[in-house]
C-alpha cells in the first residue's frame, strides 16, 4: 500500500500532465513560450489568496485566485501581443514584475505558517500536497481538458489558418481567448504542483518531446502526454529512493527525455 | 438581364484610423474572371475582406451574390469559397491534406460542427478534381508551395461554391507550379465559376482575365485588359514598371516600388 503523501504526490502528477495536450495547442498556436511567464501571475495571485483568506476563512482555496490571476494575466498579454513582439516582452516584464512584488509585499505581513503557504507556489514539493490542493488541481484540469477536447478542432483550426476560420464565420476572437484562458488554467495547475520556478518543465519540455517524435496533430498530444507522465512518476521515483527535492527530479527527467527524443530524431534523420 | 455577383458602390473602409479603401465602386458580372492589382499597401487584401464580410465599410454598400456580407454573412458562407495568402496559413502544424480540406465544411457548420459522410466524399471529390486525391493523407507542411495551393483550391471548392476569392495565389510559385494554377482556374472558369483574385503581378493570369481592376487605396482603372493594360495608365501607380518580350509574348514587369 503506498504512502498518502506518494499516492497524493503521483495524483498530483497525473492532473498536472493534463495540461500537455494544452500546452501541445499552444505551441502549434506559437504562443509556448509564454506560458512560463504566465506562471508567475500564479505566486502573486495566490500571495493574494492567502491574505484574503486570513481575513476570510471561509473563501476558496488560494489556488482559485492563482487560477484567475493567470487566466488575468493570459488575456491581457494575449490581446497587447497582438501588437506586437516588443509590446508583448514589455507585458510579460510588467506581469512578472507585479506578481513578484505583490508576492514579497503581502509575504512580508503573513504569519509564518502562512508564509509556507505562499512560497509553495514558488519551489512546490509533491509529497506535501493536501487532500484539498489535489482536489482542486483535479476540479480544474479535469474542466480544462474537457473544454480542450470540445473545442479542440477550433482551437487547432485556428492556429492552421486563423484568416480562413474567420471567413468562414468562426469567432476566431472568442476561440483565441478561450484557447489562453484553457492555458492559463492549466499553467496554474503547473506551478500549483512543481513550483513557477520549474514549471517550464512541464509547460514546455513535453510539448517540445512530443514535437520531436510525433508526425500527427493527434499523436503530438498523446505523445506529451506520455512524456509528462514518465517524468512526473520517474521523478517522484528518484526522489524516493535518493532523498532529493521531487519537483527538481522530475524537472531532471523530463530533460533527459527531452535529449533522448532529440538524439533519436538525429539519429532518424541521417 | 445583368447577372451581378459582387456589387460595391462608394465604399470607404478606414482601418486603425487609416483609409485604405476610398470611394471603390465596381461590378462583377457572373461568370466572369476580375484579377484585382495594385502596389503593396493599395488596399487589395482588405476588398478580399471586405467581400467577405471581415471587414465592415464605415460608408456606401457591397452585395456579394446579392447579400450584404457583413449582415447576412452565414448565407453568404456556403456560396463564396476563399484562399487566402500563402503565409497566412501555417506551415508547422502536422494537419493531413484530407483534414485541411474538411475545414472548409465544417467550419461553415454550427458547434459541434460534425464530420459526416457527404463532407468527406465532397471533400474527397473536390481533391479528386485538382488531381490531387492520392494525397488524402499526406501531411501538408511536407507538400510542394504548388499542391498546398492546390490543397487549399481544394478546401474553397469542398462546398462548391459560386464565387471564388484568391488571395495572391501565384505568389512564390515556380513557373511550373504556375502554369499548373492556370490550368486549374482555366478549368474552373470553364465550370462557370466567378472568380476574383487579388496579384501583386498582372502577368500570370493575363490571359485568362476578363477585366483588370487595378487599386490604389480607389480605383484606378477598371476594365478588359487591352484597354486598362497601358503603360500611361500603370506608371504612376508603378514607377518601376517596365514592358518585355517573354516568349513572343509582351509583358509588364510591375516591379516590387511600394506606392
Amino acid at each position: 500500500m503506498l504512502d498518502p503523501f506518494v499516492l497524493r504526490a503521483i495524483w498530483g502528477i497525473l492532473f498536472a500532465s493534463l495540461s500537455t495536450p494544452v500546452s501541445v495547442i499552444m505551441l502549434l498556436r506559437g504562443a509556448l513560450y509564454i506560458t512560463p511567464e504566465i506562471s508567475h501571475a500564479a505566486l502573486g495571485g495566490a500571495a493574494v489568496g492567502v491574505l484574503i483568506q486570513l481575513f476570510f476563512p471561509g473563501l476558496p482555496d488560494p489556488f482559485f485566485f492563482a487560477v484567475l490571476f493567470c487566466i488575468a494575466t493570459s488575456l491581457f498579454v494575449s490581446r497587447i501581443g497582438k501588437g506586437g513582439q516588443q509590446a508583448l516582452g514589455m507585458m510579460l516584464s510588467v506581469s512578472l514584475a507585479t506578481s513578484v512584488m505583490l508576492y514579497a509585499i503581502i509575504r512580508s505581513y503573513l504569519p509564518i505558517d502562512r508564509r509556507v503557504a505562499v512560497d509553495s507556489y514558488l519551489v512546490s514539493d509533491l509529497l506535501l500536497l493536501s487532500d484539498m490542493d489535489v482536489l482542486s488541481i483535479a476540479v480544474v484540469s479535469t474542466v480544462a481538458i474537457v473544454v480542450t477536447a470540445v473545442l479542440y478542432r477550433e482551437f487547432i483550426y485556428i492556429c492552421f489558418d486563423m484568416e480562413t476560420a474567420e471567413s468562414l464565420g468562426l469567432r476566431v476572437g472568442l476561440y483565441d481567448s478561450l484557447l489562453f484562458t484553457v492555458s492559463a488554467v492549466t499553467v496554474a495547475v503547473v506551478a500549483r504542483t512543481m513550483g513557477v520556478l520549474l514549471s517550464v518543465t512541464f509547460l514546455v519540455i513535453p510539448a517540445a518531446v512530443s514535437r520531436l517524435l510525433a508526425r500527427r496533430t493527434g499523436k503530438m498530444l498523446v505523445t506529451s502526454f506520455i512524456a509528462a507522465i514518465l517524468s512526473g512518476l520517474g521523478g517522484i521515483a528518484i526522489s524516493l529512493f535518493y532523498n532529493v527535492p521531487t519537483s527538481g527530479a522530475i524537472a531532471l527527467v523530463s530533460i533527459s527525455l527531452f535529449l533522448s527524443a532529440y538524439s533519436i530524431k538525429l539519429i532518424l534523420s541521417r | 438581364m445583368s447577372n451581378s455577383v459582387i456589387s460595391v458602390r462608394n465604399v470607404s473602409v478606414r482601418l486603425n484610423g487609416r483609409m485604405v479603401l476610398e470611394d471603390v465602386s465596381f461590378d462583377v458580372e457572373s461568370p466572369s474572371l476580375i484579377t484585382v492589382v495594385g502596389p503593396n499597401g493599395a488596399g487589395k487584401t482588405t476588398l478580399v475582406r471586405l467581400l467577405l464580410g471581415m471587414v465592415r465599410p464605415f460608408k456606401g454598400s457591397v452585395k456579394v451574390l446579392g447579400l450584404d456580407p457583413f449582415d447576412e454573412g452565414s448565407k453568404l458562407r456556403s456560396l463564396v469559397g476563399y484562399v487566402p495568402q500563402r503565409d497566412k496559413v501555417s506551415h508547422e502544424i502536422p494537419l493531413r491534406v484530407g483534414e485541411v480540406v474538411l475545414m472548409g465544411k465544417v467550419l461553415r457548420r454550427r458547434f459541434p460542427r460534425s464530420v459526416s459522410r457527404d463532407d468527406v466524399e465532397s471533400a474527397r471529390d473536390a481533391l479528386a478534381s485538382l488531381g490531387m486525391e492520392a494525397h488524402w493523407d499526406s501531411l501538408y507542411s511536407e507538400l510542394s508551395g504548388g499542391q498546398q495551393r492546390r490543397v487549399l483550391i481544394a478546401r474553397a471548392l469542398a462546398s462548391d461554391p459560386e464565387l471564388l476569392l484568391f488571395d495572391e495565389v501565384f505568389a512564390g510559385l515556380d513557373s511550373e507550379s504556375q502554369g499548373n494554377l492556370l490550368a486549374i482556374i482555366k478549368q474552373l472558369k470553364g465550370r462557370g465559376k466567378s472568380m476574383l483574385l487579388v496579384e501583386h503581378e498582372i502577368d500570370p493570369i493575363m490571359d485568362l482575365t476578363d477585366r483588370i481592376l487595378v487599386l490604389n487605396r480607389v480605383v484606378c482603372v477598371y476594365g478588359e485588359p487591352s484597354k486598362v493594360l497601358s503603360e500611361d495608365a500603370l506608371r504612376p501607380l508603378y514607377p518601376c514598371l517596365r514592358t518585355i518580350e517573354k516568349e513572343g509574348k509582351r509583358v509588364m514587369i510591375l516591379g516590387d516600388k511600394h506606392a
